[in-house]
């Protein structure tokens, strides 16, 4: 399958670069501004009711630590291994948060907040000068807001997310990844798995290996009419956009926010179904906002 | 737990990946009627006006410690103690000073100090100092390649620093609020 020479020619020159700039292990670092003898040490930072893990420093995720490890199971394992455990603090965050997307603002005229530690910068007319603005921006965030941020430049949202992917993986890179030319996508995606997109999700990596794509490469070489036949829009769209051709405007892509998540551990073993039961249906009942916004139905899982 | 993850687009992982959305929910409900956007839309978990309008009236004349004639015209304009105190939000914190050793700046145990990260320390900057991850307030001083610490009493020796020092400015001392 040989690339779409129709739209190929076209695919650098379409659209401004975009910047994904995502604050590094953003809740443990907001810890570490306040407390700085938390840096170079192992922290992670627990659920609200210090239920299970949510953040984790690079100290703790190179310890091994797993996101949402249950924090009375591990409690003995962390206090061996040294590692700083904080309760979360939301408002902090939250305030932390607003600071660095108002640098970032200072930064593009076109800012997109995407979640409470990245967003989206068009750099339309910096295009002379990407490298020096990215690192710019970064030490300027990090000077005024002591926030660790990494900066993916690329044509597309998902190239950029790619790009800021290697931005933190890559030691050398300073924090700035930058790929704007065929040769350094082609390179970057080389490295990665299916899975690694941005939006796709186990079940669509093994969709599309049933079909014999495989790799992020094989997926931008594919004949994008069939993707959308076989898949949906959204998934030509991720063909093209891994091609460098824009697909995504800022503001456009919404994550699936639909689903609100909230776990509670309990502090000792429920044993009967009855029991369990009375619990769940105590805990909706404090909840009747939460319900309401999502339309009634709650799914519960449950895992021992 | 697994199925359900997939079927909602999660990444790929242990089904004990639980994430956990970190919004107070009921302010967030009122957010989203308020602003009209969608729900889990993440602009509302954030103030977008935090700080309060509230000003006061400003004297024209200054007060030599004593009372302001009454015929004066005390309007210049309005006083935003917000704009008096912060002059970049982003990076403005405040740290509530403990200790006298800067009580020859004025600085006494309760006040408030205002810290700006934008700005650079030069010799005489008041500044907030990390020293081996321990926060002090003093004041810097640089001649040349030699940077101490001084404190603004005399009961406090200055704190001479070297490379081993683990020293850093966190950020400057922009403005103190007295707390009489």
């Amino acid at each position: 399958m040989g690339r779409d020479r129709e739209v190929d020619p076209h695919a650098l020159s379409v659209g401004a670069p975009i910047a994904l700039v995502d604050c590094n292990n953003f809740y443990a670092s907001c810890e570490r501004v306040f407390q700085p003898r938390l840096r170079g040490k192992p922290v992670v930072v627990l659920s609200n009711n210090d239920g299970c893990v949510i953040a984790r420093s690079n100290e703790a995720k190179a310890l091994g630590v797993e996101m949402g490890a249950p924090w009375h199971l591990s409690k003995e394992n962390f206090r061996k291994a040294g590692i700083v455990v904080r309760s979360s603090n939301y408002t902090l965050y939250g305030d932390m948060s607003a600071r660095v997307m108002r640098v970032l603002a200072d930064f593009t005229p076109n800012l997109e907040i995407y979640s409470i530690d990245e967003a989206f910068l068009s750099l339309a007319g910096f295009d002379a000068r990407l490298d020096a603005h990215a690192r710019d921006l970064r030490r300027t965030v990090q000077q005024w807001t002591g926030i660790p941020v990494s900066v993916g430049i690329a044509p597309t949202k998902t190239l950029a997310k790619v790009a800021n992917r290697l931005a933190k993986k890559d030691a050398a890179a300073g924090g700035v990844c930058l790929l704007l030319s065929d040769q350094a996508q082609t390179e970057a995606l080389g490295r990665l798995e299916l899975t690694d997109l941005w939006g796709i999700a186990g079940r669509m990596a093994e969709r599309l290996r049933a079909i014999g794509i495989t790799t992020p490469l094989e997926l931008r070489e594919a004949d994008h009419r069939l993707v959308r036949e076989r898949f949906s829009v959204v998934m030509e769209r991720m063909v093209l956009e891994l091609r460098g051709i824009a697909c995504l405007g800022l503001e456009e892509v919404t994550p699936d926010r639909k689903s609100l998540v909230a776990s509670r551990s309990f502090g000792r073993p429920v044993e009967t179904r009855r029991e369990l039961e009375k619990a769940v249906s105590v805990y909706a009942g404090t909840r009747p906002a939460k319900t309401a916004l999502f339309g009634g139905s709650i799914p519960v899982p449950i895992r021992p | 737990m697994g199925e359900t993850a997939k079927r909602m687009g999660r990444p790929p992982g242990e089904p004990s990946k639980v994430v956990r959305l970190p919004l107070p929910v009921a302010a967030l409900a009122k957010r989203l009627a308020e602003r009209s956007l969608r729900a889990g839309d993440i602009n509302a978990f954030f103030d977008v006006e935090p700080r309060r309008a509230a000003t006061v009236p400003l004297m024209a004349t200054s007060a030599a410690c004593g009372f302001p004639s009454p015929a004066d015209d005390y309007l210049d304009r309005p006083l935003d103690f917000n704009d008096l105190l912060i002059e970049n939000p982003s990076a403005t914190f405040a740290v509530r000073i403990a200790g006298e050793s800067m009580k020859g700046a004025g600085l006494f145990p309760g006040d408030i100090a205002v810290v700006d990260r934008s700005r650079t320390a030069v010799d005489g900057s008041i500044v907030l100092a990390l020293i081996d991850g321990e926060f002090t307030i003093k004041r810097y001083r640089k001649k040349g390649a030699r940077i101490w610490l001084q404190a603004e009493n005399p009961a406090f020796a200055n704190i001479e620093l070297n490379e081993d020092s683990g020293f850093e400015v966190w950020g400057v001392i922009a403005k103190s609020i007295r707390m009489l």
